[in-house]
């Protein structure tokens, strides 16, 4: 737990600058691929006009030669050289016996040349510049068997060429690259920024145990989605801790109560010391020791529910029979306090649900409604199944709940009977809240026509 | 009889072996998963009673070992852990009966006395006829009668019966009636039990010279097959 990044270094070791590096990487090992590519292309390109070039001329000395006679060829050579400048090439003419007729142009070739089929290279000194070595493309063609020329032209504007695209090439590539780097390095900075800060409020929550702090939201980015969800998780440990305080004080409230009457009633005992007594107080400590435990079995399962770790084995049932279950259950109880209970219920009304769960919640509520009724009293239950929701509806003609505790009264500890004469945790309906909302259902109350209280149960048929 | 008491807890351990000497039964203790596994397979008990929450080895690992050795003697499961999940696993691991803590003793002793008759009647051939006393049932036809006189039953009544009939002359509690006869594994505030079975009483023991059904203080009900004047 609790990584501290240490500056730079772990700046370097983060995410985003790991993949921005290799990033990089990767495109100078493609640029210098497309590098090599291109300038093989270019140079073959290039090359090939000059020999071109160089075919074309051969075409056109035969072609002179055939029409006029070697003086004509001579002259034509001569003209080339006059309209192009002959700063670039030479020409070598030889008659029949293989004596030089003609040299011309600035390239100074080497006297013999071996014999090629083609155009081939070589190298060459620039008579104009001081004797630089060049190369040069070469061209040696005979004329019907007369006539023996050579052609070389320099490669050296190519050449040029070439190392212009080259520098450019260059160039254009460091710059691509910086710019990645330092883009890259930026957006590493702001990402790492980021969840930088994440984990330091992560860290501060962690510490000092401060729920209340909030992990800070910029913008509508994914950061932002995210620093939003983890918001949603304080809240919700917020509000749950909150719970967890408020129990605590219930507990203490409502267990402490029959743990001090326990107390007093046993010391009493003792102080009288009438082995007579003994009998009766054990059987009052019982009584208490038993209410204590409904109230924590009550709050154990209650905290389970509420926390998610009750698991809840959602199952195809017959709500129809379930429901008679339970007024088969309650019937006779409500029949012997002289109540009237009706139940109007379809039949074969299936859901997926908890059995146990969901008998537990409806035999909470008929425990008030049973206990609250006066005598003559009516109790109602009726269900039916609207727009893929099983609805429960539970009505009574009892004293009924003011409106300002309504909304209060499925809270722990809460009981409509101020003085608290009749038996109850206080527990009861909050469990039947907590089960409910186990199957992803919800339980309002309002005012029933029979004149006391309605709960609507509505529960997701899946 | 000879119990094994399983439980890591020492008073614990202590007070459960006094409150079953109380009822006549003899048991030895043993204070962790392994020791009751090495107890267990050493001495032939009538009757295993094994926490869940124990050091070295957890109880529920000990009596799947034990069913693996193809031990059958009966296990009631002691458990801190009341979630219906939680019974269901006991029971799986080869538990015949799961009474969460804290108990009251009569209720571990009304179980203890269900799981003995269990085993006892296990070799039996499937019944058609259960006779407690002048009560018969008649399980095909779903007759009961009392001295020779039929008496008219809802399902529900008849399925109470069953049970206590099958339990004659033991204790059965409301938590055991509200498992067995109509599968609730939580206890209503009320007692809507008591309501049931005064229904059933009224119908069973009202036009005949002395009741079966009775209640026994703090603990739960017993069908008797013999009259009890001191009861009556």
């Amino acid at each position: 737990m609790g990584r501290i990044f240490p500056g730079a270094a772990a700046l370097l070791l983060s995410t985003p600058a790991r993949l921005t590096l290799a990033l990089s990487g990767l495109y100078v090992v493609g640029t210098v691929l497309i590098f090599f590519f291109l300038n093989f292309q270019l140079h073959d390109v290039l090359v090939g006009q000059i020999d071109k070039a160089l075919l074309d001329q051969k075409n056109r000395l035969v072609m002179q030669y055939k029409e006029g006679s070697s003086r004509a060829l001579l002259s034509a050579i001569r003209a080339e050289l006059q309209n192009r400048g002959q700063s670039d090439r030479t020409y070598r003419v030889y008659d029949a016996k293989g004596m030089k007729v003609l040299e011309v142009g600035d390239l100074q070739l080497p006297a013999t040349l071996p014999l090629a089929k083609g155009i081939s290279e070589i190298e060459a000194r620039v008579l104009s510049a001081e004797g630089k070595v060049v190369k040069a493309r070469y061209l040696r063609f005979g004329i019907a068997d007369q006539m023996s020329v050579e052609i070389a032209r320099s490669k050296e504007s190519t050449e040029e060429l070439m190392a212009g695209f080259r520098t450019a090439f260059m160039i254009s590539m460091a710059l691509i690259l910086s710019l990645g780097l330092v883009g890259g390095w930026l957006l590493a900075k702001r990402f790492w920024q980021q969840i930088e800060d994440f984990n330091q409020m992560a860290m501060k929550i962690f510490n000092s145990g401060n729920l209340t702090s909030r992990m800070p939201v910029k913008g509508k980015d994914e950061f932002s989605v995210l620093a939003g969800n983890m918001n949603a998780i304080l809240d919700k440990m917020e509000k749950l801790f909150q719970g967890v305080r408020q129990v605590s004080d219930n507990i203490a409230h409502d267990l402490r109560s029959p743990l001090s009457r326990l107390r007093v009633d046993v010391e009493v005992t003792l102080q009288e010391n009438n082995p007579q007594n003994y009998r009766m107080t054990l059987d009052r400590v019982l009584t208490e020791l038993q209410n204590m435990q409904d109230i924590f079995q009550s709050l154990l399962s209650l905290g389970q529910a509420e926390a998610g770790s009750m698991k809840i084995r959602k199952k195809p049932i017959n709500l129809s029979q379930l429901l008679e279950d339970i007024v088969e259950l309650y019937g006779p109880l409500a029949e012997d306090k002289g109540q009237i209970f009706e139940a109007n219920i379809p039949a074969d009304l299936m859901m997926e649900g908890d059995r146990q769960l969901l008998a537990q919640a409806l035999s909470n509520l008929l425990d008030n409604a049973v206990k609250y009724v006066p005598e003559g009293g009516r109790i109602t239950l009726s269900a039916e199944i609207k727009d893929d929701k099983a609805i429960v509806q539970l009505d009574d003609s009892g004293p009924g709940i003011p409106q300002d505790m309504r909304k209060k009264v499925f809270d722990r500890f809460v009981r409509v009977d101020p003085s608290r004469t009749l038996p109850g945790t206080g527990l009861g309906l909050s469990l039947v809240k907590a089960f409910i909302e186990l199957h992803q259902g919800n339980i309002t109350l309002s005012e029933s026509k029979l004149g006391g209280t309605r709960f609507i149960i509505q529960l997701p048929l899946k | 009889m000879r119990f094994l008491i399983i439980e890591d807890d020492a008073s614990a351990a202590d007070f459960l072996k006094k409150g079953l000497g109380g009822f006549g039964y003899d048991a030895d203790v043993a204070h962790d998963g392994d020791e009751g596994l090495n107890m267990a397979r050493g001495q032939d008990y009538d009757l295993w009673l094994i926490d869940v929450m124990l050091p070295k080895r957890d109880g529920l690992s000990v009596l799947k070992s034990l069913r693996d050795d193809g031990k059958h003697v009966p296990a009631l499961i002691l458990s801190a852990r009341g979630q219906v999940d939680d019974r269901v696993e006991g029971l799986r691991a080869g538990g015949d009966d799961y009474v969460v803590k804290p108990y009251a003793l009569a209720e571990l002793q009304a179980r203890i006395e269900a799981l003995l008759r269990r085993t006892k009647s296990f070799d039996t051939h499937p019944e058609t006829e259960i006779v407690v006393g002048d009560l018969h049932m008649d399980l095909l036809s779903r007759q009961v009668t009392r001295a020779g006189q039929e008496v008219f039953l809802k399902p529900r009544e008849f399925r109470l019966l069953e049970y206590l009939m099958r339990h004659a002359d033991n204790v059965v509690t409301r938590t055991m009636l509200l498992e067995n006869v109509w599968d609730y594994f939580f206890d209503p505030q009320t007692n809507v039990v008591d309501v049931h079975i005064s229904r059933l009483r009224y119908k069973l023991d009202k036009y005949f010279p002395y009741p079966m059904l009775h209640t026994v203080r703090g603990s739960g009900y017993m069908l008797r097959s013999t009259r009890d004047p001191e009861a009556e």
